[in-house]
């Protein structure tokens, strides 16, 4: 039970001792709880979510934020512009897999013998782009573009998102939504079944380009200016080119996660 | 005349005298004894909320404090803030108080219950200020990450 107080102190000390209201350049963040997000991969098992970490460090131009490196060319009351290199989200599915033998075939024919039924290897992929960030009361919205710089998938995305912020006195609320575009040759890497990959269970397919839509809702109750009680929830409709594969066995990426969050 | 009259007002003078020295004398030791005795209560105090939640820093936080406080037995109290120099109300021999504050909060204060004309706090209560939103929109960022849920 001592291990969090102590690990939070540590965390503390690594962002030096800032001034109350003032801004640190790091931000540390450990959200304790329960969650998971679903796995539209087949073969695989839902993604548990009992710890999110946050970890951020903003300089004038250079800032790091969880694995994003990024640095700001424009930063103006109308907006600020980002470069940044990432790493491509759609991997993660491809880490929790099973092999097993069927005989069924995922298009639902029986097969005469069981069949090996293998979910392909992918990589992960280094993408690096542009950003650009705006906000007002009207919310908050986010531009950007990525192609990929790894040689891993050789596409392209784009993503647009916008969100807004209800508050009362110690709780706030924030709605979103958001498309993301994933080019033909970045959806046929992960989610196409290339000859070589394929047999008897696992016919060939070529993915190509489509647009998924995320809704999320995100709701805090503040505690203190750093411990608040946070719940989150998010669906994810997949393009119809990802969808159709069949490496995938659900139409959706559901997640959600609620427990306490503290932040610095 | 003149001498007859004399020693009575002289006396008087000397009475007045005493009289006032006497007071002071008495008045000294009590103004001690409430602060101690105020000390000894150990009030408590209640702030709500005790934090005030600001869209952006531009933006003020301004918000109704409502502070009740109580104590064990009757005493002269002076609530105070961080934000002003005099106190903002005061009480005598008075067991509980509520008072009311509106104000714009800029950064994080503590109101306070102290015996009058004592700077020592008999107790306090921190008032916290949190900006939902930074200026730098960077730190706004929804990372992409699997795993970032909120």
């Amino acid at each position: 039970m001592k291990t969090l107080p102590n690990l939070l102190s540590l965390l503390v000390l690594c962002a030096g001792s800032a001034e109350a209201n003032a801004e640190s350049a790091w931000r540390l963040g450990l959200a304790l709880g329960a969650g998971e997000r679903t796995n539209p991969l087949i073969e695989s098992k839902r993604l548990p979510i009992a710890v999110d970490v946050d970890v951020a460090w903003f300089g004038e131009r250079f800032f790091f934020d969880n694995g994003d490196l990024g640095f700001t060319v424009l930063d103006r009351p109308s907006g600020t512009l980002n470069l940044v290199a990432r790493v491509n989200s759609d991997r993660v599915f491809f880490g929790r897999t099973n092999t097993k033998f069927v005989n069924v075939s995922v298009t639902g024919a029986s097969l005469p013998a069981p069949v090996e039924l293998r979910v392909p290897e992918r990589s992960w992929a280094i993408e690096v782009g542009a950003e650009w960030l705006a906000d007002g009361d009207w919310g908050a919205l986010a531009l950007a573009a990525h192609r990929d710089a790894s040689g891993t998938h050789g596409g392209h995305s784009a993503d647009a998102e916008y969100s807004y912020t209800f508050r009362g006195r110690r709780w706030s609320l924030e709605p979103g939504i958001s498309a993301h575009y994933k080019s033909a040759a970045l959806g046929d890497y992960y989610w196409g079944v290339r000859p070589g990959e394929a047999s008897t269970a696992l016919p060939p397919y070529t993915a190509g380009a489509g647009v998924n839509w995320e809704a999320s809702l995100r709701a805090s109750w503040y505690l203190s200016r750093h411990w608040r009680l946070a719940a989150s929830a998010h669906y994810e409709r997949l393009n119809a080119a990802v969808a159709d594969s069949p490496l995938t066995k659900d139409r959706a990426v559901k997640s959600w996660f609620a427990g306490i969050a503290w932040r610095y | 005349m003149i001498e007859t009259t004399t020693p009575p007002r002289r006396f008087a003078r000397v009475l007045a005298c005493a009289l006032a020295c006497g007071l002071v004398a008495a008045l000294v030791p009590l103004r001690a004894g409430t602060a101690a005795d105020a000390r000894e209560l150990r009030p408590t105090l209640r702030v709500r909320p005790v934090l005030c939640i600001a869209e952006r820093e531009a933006k003020p936080c301004e918000t109704l404090f409502r502070i009740d406080w109580k104590s064990a037995r009757p005493g002269d109290f002076c609530l105070g803030s961080d934000r002003q120099a005099a106190p903002l109300r005061c009480w005598s021999a008075a067991s509980a108080g509520e008072h009311d504050d509106v104000t714009i909060v800029t950064r994080d204060f503590e109101y306070w219950l102290a015996a009058p004309n004592d700077s020592r706090r008999l107790t306090a209560v921190r008032v916290e200020l949190l900006y939902l939103r930074s200026e730098d929109r960077r730190r706004q960022r929804r990372s992409r990450h699997v795993w970032d849920v909120l």
